[in-house]
């Protein structure tokens, strides 16, 4: 499998301002998670290594990649690495690009699909919702929608997470500062209600999202989630292996019809995962679809 | 009526009369950038460089910003030869004479959107070449950079019908070509095509110029042509259009530019798109900010 040539990015010579075991750090947590930090993200990387060194006390990004890598303890580390790299990113409308993407061009792709199905309905899908604000956002979406193209259309919005107490947090539907960092007013007013110094959202909003605790390894509860529109999938398939990954990405294959589309994290890949599902770009976001839209592939076991 | 207006388009710019005068070092650089290294004379492209005290001052901002990466601050035109090398000097230099072409667009284009995107085509492409080793990056820049100068030469001749073309383009948020095809009847790679010919622009950069949106076309060079065809849609992709979105979802598999690519350079087989877009996603922002720069402080 080739992976991109040089591992320095699309640095240019001259520019030595990296060290070489940070970009080594960069490439094994690609080559493990399926997540990539940009040059302009390597400061950011450089902070997050930084705090896991002072936990560990170790002194040098050197010794700190030799944990990552041969220490016996290097599967847990990278855990806690990426733990460190994604904590605090849940907010209400995270990834606009994304959001934008879905609501401009991945949905008006699903309302022909199912039209010519004659169908008015649809099914969208969190996977690894942790706390409820990305399918509270995908709900927010869909109901300003509701009025306009989707006028007269059914909606169900499913939303699963490992963590049991992520999935009590969405039920109460009531978040801080940090979640609504993101809200723009508008829809501040007319999806939540303030109590205390929290919102929460509303009856409407809370009725139109489905919560439930959901292994995404297990198989046996996978056959819940069937003819989806749209995946939803930020920042989860890193926590597993290669070979759990494959099993994963198999399910959302299976559960998203031939129009479907996959939206992983911002800077999340399939490479080396998946050759089901096609990469497809929009405007400044990616996603997955089947390939040639599900014509070829959609019976596959 | 669009039949009428590309033929009298085309023809005021084969006319020659109105065509925009090619920067004095544009065309010198590009005959450099085809020689091999050992046979060019340094202190020559230096001296040509440094006459020009606004493309000498432009290039060393260039040159110290992070697209360039100077590992320390270069003071002169010399010194950045010394810290970067006559290649990337080369083409920081024709990237520069590019700012010259396009003082004052009009037609809904801003010069510094335009300047940006063919600076971050051209970054895009010599990347993309070294990736799939392609054996002449340095080409791929110069292609790259060049590729969209027939919206100059249609800007000069017809602002107006050009104008049109972009509020069409914006407003259906599509494609500029495919918005000039729409209501002009002939794009900016027709028009592009004239001038290219016109100042006897090497025969690969003219190709490229013609073809960079329908490379199956080519019989050339295709796989210069789509190289820059797709890193010209990895820019547009990537926010570095023309400032508005096109509202689309492309399968850089499905394009027909990477399937000339692909036959030619198995390399692209596996190739991880995915992380050449982070990647490219991380330059773009760095050619806005180096761009913002320029054009806050000339």
């Amino acid at each position: 499998m080739l992976t991109t040539g040089t591992s320095a990015g699309m640095s240019v010579p001259g520019s030595n301002a990296r060290s070489e075991p940070l970009i080594q750090i960069r490439d094994l947590i690609y080559q493990s998670a399926g997540i990539f930090q940009a040059d302009n993200k390597l400061q950011l990387l450089e902070d997050r290594c930084g705090k896991r060194m002072k936990a560990l006390g170790v002194p040098t990004l050197r010794d700190y990649y030799a944990c990552l890598t041969v220490n016996p303890m290097h599967q847990a580390e990278m855990a806690s690495l990426l733990n460190e790299i994604t904590i605090g990113e849940t907010c209400f409308f995270r990834n606009r690009p994304q959001l934008e993407a879905i609501r401009n061009i991945a949905l008006p792709k699903i309302i022909e699909a199912r039209s010519k199905l004659g169908q008015t309905r649809l099914r969208l899908w969190s996977a690894g919702c942790s706390t409820g604000e990305e399918p509270f956002t995908l709900a927010m979406i869909l109901l300003e929608e509701s009025a306009g193209r989707l006028k007269g259309w059914s909606m169900e919005l499913l939303a699963t997470d490992l963590n049991e107490r992520s999935i009590a947090h969405a039920k109460a539907g009531c978040y801080g500062d940090h979640s609504t960092r993101n809200l723009d007013p508008y829809s501040r007013n007319k999806y939540f209600s303030v109590r205390g110094n929290e919102l929460q959202a509303t009856p409407e909003l809370q009725a139109s999202v489905s919560f439930s605790r959901l292994n995404l390894l297990d198989d046996s509860l996978m056959t819940f989630a069937k003819d989806v529109d749209l995946i939803l999938c930020c920042n989860v398939l890193i926590y597993f292996d290669l070979a759990s990954k494959n099993r994963v990405i198999r399910q959302l294959y299976r559960s998203l019809l031939p129009h479907g589309h996959l939206f992983l994290g911002q800077f999340e890949s399939l490479f080396g995962v998946s050759e089901d599902f096609q990469l497809v770009h929009m405007p400044s976001a990616t996603a997955y679809v089947k390939s040639n839209n599900g014509a070829a592939r959609a019976d596959q076991p | 009526m669009t039949v009428a207006a590309a033929k009298q388009i085309l023809e005021k710019l084969q006319s020659a009369r109105d065509l925009p005068t090619v920067p004095a070092v544009l065309l010198p650089l590009l005959r450099y950038m085809e020689q091999p290294l050992e046979q060019i004379d340094i202190h020559q492209v230096v001296n040509m460089i440094s006459r020009d005290k606004s493309l000498a001052g432009r290039c060393l901002q260039v040159a110290n910003s992070p697209l360039f990466g100077s590992s320390h601050e270069v003071g002169t035109i010399q010194g950045s030869v010394v810290a970067l090398g006559l290649e990337r000097i080369q083409q920081i230099a024709v990237s520069c004479s590019l700012i010259k072409l396009a003082p004052a667009l009009s037609g809904g284009v801003n010069p510094a959107a335009f300047w940006a995107h063919s600076l971050g085509c051209a970054l895009v492409s010599r990347e993309f070449a070294v990736r799939i080793g392609y054996s002449d990056p340095a080409k791929a820049y110069a292609a790259g950079l060049l590729h969209d100068i027939g919206i100059v030469a249609m800007l000069w001749v017809a602002p107006y019908d050009f104008r049109r073309c972009f509020e069409e383009a914006s407003q259906s948020r599509i494609p500029l070509h495919e918005a000039e095809q729409r209501v002009l009847g002939t794009s900016h790679c027709e028009c592009g095509k004239i001038i290219a010919t016109n100042w006897h622009l090497p025969e690969e950069l003219t190709e490229v110029i013609t073809g960079h949106h329908s490379p199956a076309t080519v019989r050339g060079n295709p796989v210069l042509t789509s190289i820059v065809s797709l890193s010209d849609l990895l820019c547009r992709v990537g926010g570095l259009g023309y400032g508005y979105p096109e509202e689309r979802q492309t399968n850089f598999a499905e394009e027909p530019a990477f399937a000339i690519l692909a036959a030619k350079h198995p390399a692209l087989r596996p190739f991880d798109l995915a992380r050449f877009t982070f990647e490219t996603e991380s330059l773009l922002e760095e050619v806005r900010g180096t761009v913002s720069q320029i054009y806050g402080t000339h």
